[in-house]
């Protein structure tokens, strides 16, 4: 009755149902400014939630200084050299060894999948790369991307570009975070309105409706907390089991795409 | 060629002085962390592009292992060559997460610092609240009640308008009066008779001690055919008691046929373990991502914590939804699955936030699943289930089983109120203790002759579970120690 080890739910545990490490995706289009705030507060908050989370940094190569994936997968290195004693993430660069798995991945060679161990023992894999990165390592297979979009003319640009190449060639159905300082900010609106212009492009010249959510980069607030919270949530549910990695799910041509072509 | 190096305490601070130095086109060769802080190495855009681009690569990849495969490149599907256009390579960002990590966790120390020396410094300054306490004591607050004003002119106005309405309170009291005495009468008569016919006689004292409400008891033996033996009277009531018992046997059980199903019911009948239970028996056999979970059950402290909890065991995912639009909008992210659960907040049947709860949980193809405590009191019970009803077929969970003294009120009250029962929990281990309802089984459990209680009618008792208390308000009795 009173074993140390036996709880109600000895049974599920025992059913061995663990899913494998699921694989989310941060579209990394150049505005750090962002994106960085994003992922921060994506980390914590799945760490929050329970998660042992790897970020995978496709946006920087491993080097001798910074070991990364590269050095994971020639087991040089154990990846499990902390950061920091208080963040509960582990960073990995990943740019030469993801460029090697999916180089090994077309000629048929075992894939992310087989990530060596410590990405297998996390339960989320985040992996943060430009949109031909993603398009190349996620294609057609039921990911959703997010894509941070803060103020300016500029961000909303390369996020369209962005967003077109992971739609169209990727088969990948991004959404986006529109980051604002905070909520009771002066430039909400403003900022919001640019992402609603997003939303209406992405609508109008890809026939996509582009989902969006706004989040504050300072979590001290309680809505903007349980806003990035469901979202974390949302993109653990869309997030590919690494177990599948190798059975994408197909995707779909939605009929209503109008794309007629041209350069928008 | 101009490369500068900028050491800064962060690497913001250092990327900022290298902006300075080359403007917007600066670029950034390489930043590390040193003792002070971070070391960046910048040089301007344009010196790059006087080098020879491909001899730039070969120097680079000379410090790269010769068998390094080249930087991922896009596949070229089909609708590429539109987008090859028109999408220019995203260029590498500068800082790289880790360096942003590293510079924020340095801030946040360094605000540690500054809050620990400020608190140092608090106890020199006056503390306001000090003062001001002893000199403004606190006022006791006293509820008193408000006595109404006379609203002499009012009054009169009010009985002549309010005369109608009384005769007509009147003639309803009179209605109720002739309705209860003729009930009394009818009670009485049939009481009567039953004492004439001692197996009717047992068997109503056996299935109000088993805690089968009077009505149930009544409504069933007067059907019973006049010449029935002892023995056989007995099966006859269990069989009558079976076939008005609804259970899902004849079809798949409720985590083969899935569905979405939120789970409600008062506080504490277990809802939480048995949307547990239900996505563990799915998953085993569906596989962890036919199964969604969901909670609405933002009151009760750690109920997300601990729906999350079982579904980290399982792989699944729990959401919380907060609102009708959050709840619809999950569903269809989850619209995939094979079996969506729905965890409530638990609430009395009188609770007013209930009505809330009900209307977010009013879409469509979400069926409601009442949860109800196996052990639970006949009237509290009975309260729940009316308090809880829906349109269409109802369909409920027996939770607790194992800790039920008398299975014979909630059985009565999904008898009466047609509840189709859909499970049964016999314990609380998850998913184990979990079984199909069996009516005939339920029924037999319900039947067994309990051990003695004080709570246990006797045979000259039994004028008393007929007799109206209604008419006896707890003013209309006293209590003789």
């Amino acid at each position: 009755m009173l074993e140390a080890c036996a709880n109600q739910a000895i049974g599920l545990q025992a059913m061995a149902l663990q899913a494998s490490p699921r694989m989310l995706a941060l579209a990394s289009h150049g505005e750090q400014a962002s994106e960085l705030p994003l992922l921060w507060n994506l980390c914590s908050t799945l760490a929050d939630l329970g998660y042992s989370v790897l970020v995978l940094d496709a946006t920087h190569c491993e080097s001798a200084q910074s070991p990364g994936l590269e050095q994971l997968l020639s087991g040089e290195s154990s990846g499990r050299e902390q950061l920091d004693p208080l963040v509960p993430w582990t960073i990995l660069p990943a740019a030469i060894g993801l460029s090697r798995l999916c180089q090994a991945s077309s000629e048929g060679q075992p894939s992310l999948r087989d990530l060596p161990g410590l990405a297998q023992s996390c339960s989320v894999i985040l992996l943060y790369a430009s949109a031909s990165t993603l398009v190349s390592l996620l294609p057609h297979s039921g990911v959703t991307p997010l894509l941070a979009v803060g103020g300016g003319k500029r961000a909303l640009v390369s996020a369209y570009q962005a967003l077109k190449l992971m739609l169209l060639n990727g088969g990948l159905r991004p959404s986006i975070a529109c980051m604002v300082e905070s909520i009771e900010s002066e430039r909400v609106e403003s900022e919001l309105a640019l992402n609603r212009n997003l939303q209406d492009c992405a609508m109008t010249f890809l026939g996509y409706q582009l989902e969006s959510v706004s989040l504050a980069e300072d979590l001290s607030d309680e809505s903007s907390a349980s806003a990035l919270r469901a979202l974390a949530l949302r993109l653990v549910e869309s997030g590919l089991p690494l177990e599948q990695f190798e059975r994408p799910i197909p995707w779909v041509k939605q009929p209503s795409i109008g794309y007629q072509g041209g350069s928008h | 060629m101009n490369i500068q190096r900028f050491t800064a305490p962060t690497a913001r601070d250092a990327l900022a002085k290298a902006r300075m130095a080359f403007g917007d086109g600066t670029l950034i060769l390489s930043n590390r962390p040193t003792a002070n802080g971070v070391e960046v190495v910048a040089t301007a855009e344009d010196t790059l592009a006087a080098l020879d681009q491909s001899e730039s690569f070969a120097n680079r990849a000379k410090d790269q292992d010769a068998k390094r495969p080249s930087p991922v490149t896009p596949r070229r599907a089909n609708p590429a060559n539109q987008v090859e256009d028109d999408v220019a390579e995203l260029a590498m960002s500068t800082l790289s997460f880790q360096d942003y990590v590293r510079e924020r966790m340095l801030r946040r120390r360094q605000e540690a610092a500054g809050n620990k020396a400020e608190n140092a410094a608090a106890p020199q300054a006056p503390a306001p609240i000090a003062v001001a306490s002893p000199s403004a004591p606190r006022r006791l607050q006293i509820e008193t009640p408000v006595k109404p004003k006379p609203a002499a002119p009012e009054k009169a106005a009010a009985t002549s308008a309010s005369a109608p309405a009384l005769s007509q309170g009147i003639v309803d009291e009179l209605r109720n009066m002739k309705a209860l005495i003729e009930e009394r009468f009818d009670t009485l008569s049939w009481l009567g008779q039953a004492r004439q016919h001692p197996i009717q006689s047992n068997l109503m004292l056996k299935l109000i001690r088993a805690g089968y409400s009077p009505v149930l008891a009544r409504a069933i033996l007067e059907k019973m055919p006049e010449e029935t033996g002892a023995a056989e009277a007995v099966h006859w009531v269990m069989d009558v008691l079976e076939r008005n018992l609804k259970t899902d046997a004849g079809g798949p059980a409720i985590h083969e046929e899935g569905g979405i199903y939120a789970l409600v019911g008062a506080t504490g009948v277990g809802k939480t373990t048995t949307a547990a239970k239900l996505a563990g028996l799915c998953a085993r056999t569906h596989g962890p991502s036919s199964v969604g979970l969901i909670t609405l059950d933002t009151y009760r402290v750690g109920a997300h914590e601990q729906l999350r909890a079982y579904g980290r065991m399982m792989g699944v995912v729990a959401h919380l939804a907060h609102d009708r639009a959050a709840l619809q909008d999950l569903l269809n992210l989850l619209a995939g699955k094979k079996m969506v659960l729905i965890d409530t907040t638990g609430l009395a049947p009188h609770d007013p936030r209930k009505r809330d709860m009900l209307d977010v949980l009013d879409l469509p193809m979400v069926h409601r699943l009442q949860v109800l405590n196996a052990g639970g009191h006949g009237d509290t019970l009975e309260d729940v289930v009316s308090s809880f009803k829906s349109k269409g077929v109802q369909q409920a969970v027996l939770s607790k089983i194992d800790e039920a003294a008398k299975l014979g009120p909630v059985l009565d009250a999904a008898i009466r109120h047609q509840l189709v029962l859909r499970g049964v929990t016999t314990g609380q281990r998850v998913p184990e203790d979990w079984e199909t309802a069996d009516a005939g089984k339920l029924v037999r459990m319900s039947m067994r002759s309990p051990v003695k209680s004080a709570f246990d009618p006797k045979m000259t008792d039994m004028g008393f579970f007929f007799a109206q208390t209604g008419s006896a308000g707890p003013t209309g009795g006293r209590l003789d120690a």
